[in-house]
């Protein structure tokens, strides 16, 4: 079974291609407001130097935020026109999910604008915080009882520096902890602030 | 002869259309499928620039209607721009796709290009031809000496006359869009405000923020005076002050240009008086006109998909990198 | 801080505000408050030309949000009227705290998106071609912008 991964939902486009639950291959750069042009190109290019079709993809893992609201988008509307035309499922993951440490604590972090951040914290493997928007100030708070843990994100707009984490990789691990989605149009992105 | 995919999102609706050798076999528009079905389970969403929620949606009617198979597909046709950012990019993601997928060209489209072709679903084209083009967030003319040729030769520099229209209808107390109800509210009155005519220049450019302004001053200025103001009367005032120098322009650049056919095109060219004045005024003087069907002027994929099979037969590709512009020129369309 | 003028012509407002347009740089965010026709979009012209973008700025009351890339920044030109009623949740936060300048028009109606310091600006039409302007810095920040402007 070979699965398509896909992920634009920060300033990074990373596509990947999982084998038998490897990695056989990836592409992923910094690509800042710039996935639309490139996202497909690149999995074009994956496929062809892997000497495989897209016909040959047997599902689509693809993050679905919180995130940017564009770059979710972009790399969400490629797996659910890719799983409506050749009728394989998806595999949505959270954003802030598959940029954790696996086997370490950490805390995921992304700016959700108007003073706030997307945050997610992990522990042993396990949720220690689900995905959710919080005050800054709030941010600060639990970064501080949390010394610990290691921080992954955008992290200049609070003057942080974040550890870089594989994002295909993460990706193809926690691929088998979600139910494949068999309905595209079952699945949108999270946007966590409708606040409207 | 070919069959092409549209796929159009550049503001507020995500439509997908099917042509098969100039026939269009379906046209499937958001907004419309939203009313009536469930798509297993889920209810498509009604809120317009939902493209990405929307998309799937839209497509599977546009093939179902079409009796369509995606394999069947020899062309994908997308709007590039002009429109907004977030939303051209959802529209281009689909067609890029599906171009992989099935290893078949892409066409970039150009939203205005589109507009203007939407009048061939009811006349052949004559060259040289003057198009006037009057959408949400546009009004130029444009002349075309040939086809696939596109020369702004007058455009607006502030607001679009459709954007004019909303505004004033708001100062009116009337609903959005505002060019229904002021037309049928036109049709009541009688032109007894006296309004300055919107131009710019001698040229062929336009500049309805003035017209918007004065009406919003006159307004004003009644109630200071605690005059009511004659709703009516003002819609016919305004509509006739904002169309007539629309038509006025289009006839003085047509004869200049000494063209054979004026094409309305864009969503304010279902305007009633637009349409009649345009008649009217070009009776007897060897022009002849297209107008556009209404079920045409609004934005939808078969405007892409006609203009597409155009793009299509000149070979008009793009490659899987091709990116959206929100504000590309329509004479600048062969450039991506 | 807080600053009024009154400008007699549009081209008066266009010269302010490439004024202002040239104090400005990545991130800052204009808001543009006043009734129909009062000269936002005007405004946004002198800041356009402050920044030697050559496309028209033209009302992107349409499309919600027009961005000029071909400046020395990018700007982000935002008209929310449109969105009174409507869906909001289109990722405009992106553009307004983002890698240009943004300015909004009708501010009231995403005042969501806008709990962040921005240099509030207000025009009044006074008749005629008199439009009486006000300026609101929340902070340091932004009073440098506008100090000695007039």
């Amino acid at each position: 079974m070979i699965y398509l991964l896909l992920d634009s939902s920060n300033t990074y486009l990373s596509v990947g291609l999982v084998k038998n639950k490897q990695v056989m291959d990836k592409i992923s750069y910094p690509c800042f407001q710039r996935q639309s042009e490139y996202m497909v190109m690149e999995i074009s290019k994956l496929l062809k130097r892997n000497h495989l079709k897209m016909k040959q993809i047997n599902g689509v893992v693809v993050s679905i935020g919180p995130g940017s609201y564009t770059g979710i988008r972009i790399a969400l509307t490629i797996a659910k026109v890719m799983s409506y035309a050749l009728n394989i499922p998806l595999y949505p993951l959270s954003t802030l999910a598959i940029n954790q440490i696996i086997d370490h604590d950490s805390i995921v972090l992304f700016n959700a604008r108007s003073n706030r951040s997307y945050i997610a914290a992990f522990s042993k493997n396990k949720r220690l915080l689900k995905d959710q928007v919080m005050n800054n100030d709030e941010v600060k708070k639990y970064l501080v009882q949390h010394p610990k843990f290691l921080l992954v994100g955008d992290l200049e707009y609070l003057k942080l520096k974040g550890k870089k984490v594989d994002v295909i990789k993460n990706m193809s691990l926690l691929m088998n902890k979600v139910k494949p989605v068999k309905n595209p149009n079952l699945v949108k992105p999270v946007y966590l602030k409708e606040s409207y | 002869m070919a069959t092409i995919l549209a796929i159009e999102s550049s503001c507020d609706e995500t439509s997908v259309a099917i042509i098969k050798n100039g026939k269009l076999l379906s046209n499937a528009v958001a907004t419309q499928i939203a009313m009536h079905r469930k798509y297993g389970g889920v209810m498509p969403e009604i809120a317009s620039r939902l493209h990405n929620e929307n998309i799937v949606i839209v497509l599977h009617e546009a093939l179902k209607d079409a009796k369509i198979e995606l394999s069947d597909l020899d062309a994908v046709a997308v709007t590039r721009g002009p429109g907004l950012i977030g939303a051209l990019h959802v529209g281009l993601q689909a067609a890029k796709t599906i171009s992989l997928i099935y290893d078949i060209p892409l066409i970039p489209v150009h939203h205005l290009a589109a507009h203007i072709y939407a009048g061939e679903y009811v006349s052949k084209f004559k060259f040289p031809l003057l198009s006037l083009v009057v959408s949400g967030g546009n009004t130029e003319l444009v002349l075309m000496k040939k086809p696939l040729d596109f020369k702004i030769i007058g455009e607006t520099k502030d607001d679009a006359i459709g954007e004019c229209f909303d505004k004033v209808a708001r100062v009116l107390g009337l609903p959005y869009p505002g060019g229904i109800p002021i037309d049928q509210k036109a049709k009541l009155g009688k032109h007894t405000y006296k309004l300055p005519t919107p131009l710019h220049g001698k040229g062929y450019d336009f500049s309805y923020s003035g017209l918007k302004t004065s009406v919003i001053n006159l307004v004003n200025q009644e109630k200071m005076k605690k005059h009511k103001i004659n709703v009516n009367d003002m819609c016919r005032s305004f509509e006739d002050t904002a169309v007539d120098i629309l038509v006025d322009k289009t006839i003085k650049a047509a004869k200049e240009y000494h063209v054979k056919q004026i094409v309305l095109a864009g969503g304010v060219s279902a305007n009633s008086y637009l349409r009649a004045e345009v008649v009217r005024k070009l009776k007897n003087s060897g022009i002849d006109i297209v107008l556009p069907p209404i079920w045409c002027t609004t934005d939808n994929a078969a405007m892409i998909a006609k203009i597409g099979e155009h793009l299509y037969k000149e070979k008009l590709f793009a490659k899987l990198d091709l990116g959206v512009d929100p504000n590309w020129k329509i004479d600048k369309y062969r450039v991506f | 801080m807080k600053l009024h003028t009154i400008t007699h012509s549009k081209a008066e407002t266009v010269e302010l505000a490439k004024k202002i347009g040239a104090r400005l740089i990545k991130g800052d965010i204009l808001t543009l408050s006043g009734d129909l026709g009062a000269g936002k979009t005007t405004f946004v012209t002198g800041v356009a030309k402050s920044l030697k973008i050559k496309d028209e700025v033209i009302s992107p009351t349409f499309n919600i949000l027009k961005c000029y890339f071909d400046g020395k920044l990018p700007l982000y030109h935002i008209d929310a009227y449109r969105l009174k009623d409507a869906n909001k949740d289109i990722g405009l936060e992106e553009y307004i705290e983002g890698n240009g300048i943004a300015i909004v028009e009708w501010p009231i109606y995403i005042k969501e998106l806008l709990n962040v310091p921005h240099l509030a600006i207000t025009i009044k039409n006074k008749g005629g071609n008199l439009r009486e302007l006000t300026f609101k810095a929340p902070n340091q920040y932004y009073a440098k912008k506008i100090r000695g402007i007039l």
